[in-house]
């Protein structure tokens, strides 16, 4: 089954198309990675489809339901370049936040993330006082609080390290195994060895038209 | 329905956290209510009215806008865009908040008045009449940033927002149950919109 299809889908800002006509569908217990130069609009499209920014064009569903839909942000979870976390907040406090947003106790993955990402380490600190790439850490917990059938990450591989990228890479792996689809972004193709086996497909963005084949 | 309540709290408190953590904002909103007594001791006490509800509306303004500024800032308005929250909590949490502060800032503004020699029998009937202009303006604010943040739009059109809807508040010779109703009507339109963009 489809998770996400999109269909003839433009975006254009100012006139000039960013997205233009992209086609795609992404199944259910997958994770395909878009790759694609800076200003490609990958971005763009993680934004579109977790119904961030409204298309020009184009017809794009989420488990049947419109982007940013309220019964679509139930299923969808979604990591932007910028965490999105209130550097006020003690980590613990953001946390606690956003699982009552999100009507959820945290499951087995958010878990897991907390053990092996050693975000437990920083629990009493405020977020603004952590670095980016603790930050970062701190976000991708944040983003498995409701185990989300849906996954978007952009930007998978910005400020995370080896040791925990991999790390984060297990955790979607078994994400995906659970039945939930992932779909992230990285500027660099060469990330896609990073990766490494949970990823099922690779798409191209370039010049506003997506191309994809399974690996 | 729990869930609703749960997630007013979380973000009334969450608002809360955020402020009494960025003392130079609070520090700023408080010693504004307190200095800003101080001429209003010198004018008469009909005048008084109508200079307490510039301060008032000041500190309505700069709560909205600060609060939303500070999250466009930060990214974490998007909040309200990717978590299942529904719009009407989003209001009435804000709501709350912009009350409780104007609150604060209304009680430091009349205490300096006291303590600087308006007839204390005076205060209470004021502060009567001040009460409902904090719920007006605290609803009509919310509301522009409901507005704002559902629509995705620059602060300029939320702070137009607002001042077209405390206009008749700022117009008004006072009938405070004229304006708690007001407040209670930009209520119920802010929470028929946030229906609407719950669909």
């Amino acid at each position: 089954m489809h998770s996400v299809i999109v269909r003839n889908l433009w975006k254009r800002f100012n006139g000039n198309p960013i997205l233009r006509g992209l086609n795609a569908s992404f199944e259910e217990g997958s994770l395909t990675v878009i790759t694609g130069p800076n200003g490609s609009g990958k971005t763009t499209l993680i934004r579109i489809v977790a119904g961030l920014t409204p298309p020009s064009e184009g017809f794009i569903s989420v488990y049947g339901f419109k982007p940013g839909s309220y019964k679509a942000r139930r299923l969808t979870s979604v990591i932007l370049d910028k965490p999105l976390l209130y550097e006020e907040l003690t980590v613990e406090e953001n946390l606690e936040l956003f699982k009552t947003l999100s009507g959820s106790e945290g499951g087995k993955f958010y878990e897991v993330a907390l053990e092996t990402l050693g975000v437990t380490r920083v629990w009493r600190r405020r977020v603004g006082e952590l670095s980016h790439g603790w930050r970062r850490r701190v976000d991708f917990a944040r983003s498995l609080i409701a185990e989300p059938k849906l996954l978007l990450v952009d930007e998978i591989t910005t400020a995370f390290d080896n040791e925990s990228l991999r790390e984060a890479v297990s955790i979607l792996d078994s994400l995906t195994r659970s039945g939930s689809t992932v779909i992230a972004t990285t500027p660099n193709p060469g990330d896609v060895e990073l990766l490494a086996d949970p990823v099922k497909r690779v798409c191209s963005l370039r010049d506003g038209v997506l191309e994809c084949e399974a690996i | 329905m729990r869930g609703h309540i749960r997630a007013f709290i979380t973000l009334i408190l969450k608002d809360l956290r955020v402020t009494a953590r960025s003392p130079w904002e609070l520090l700023a909103i408080l010693v504004f209510s307190s200095l800003s007594a101080i001429p209003a001791t010198l004018v008469s006490v009909e005048v008084l009215g109508d200079a307490t509800k510039l301060v008032l509306l000041f500190v309505a303004i700069y709560i909205s806008t600060q609060t939303y500024v500070k999250e466009g800032r930060a990214g974490t308005i998007e909040v309200y865009h990717l978590y299942p929250i529904a719009p009407s909590v989003h209001f009435l949490a804000k709501l709350s908040y912009t009350w409780l502060l104007l609150l604060s800032s209304l009680t430091l503004y009349t205490t300096t008045l006291a303590l600087l020699g308006v007839p204390p029998a005076r205060l209470p009937s004021l502060t009567m009449e001040w009460l409902p202009l904090t719920l007006h303006l605290s609803a009509a604010s919310s509301l522009a940033s409901l507005i704002s943040t559902y629509l995705k739009a620059e602060t300029t059109l939320l702070i137009a927002v607002a001042a077209v809807m405390v206009t008749p508040a700022l117009l008004s010779k006072g009938n405070p149950a004229t304006l708690a109703l007001l407040g209670l009507a930009y209520t119920i339109v802010a929470l028929t919109v946030a229906e609407l963009l719950e669909d």
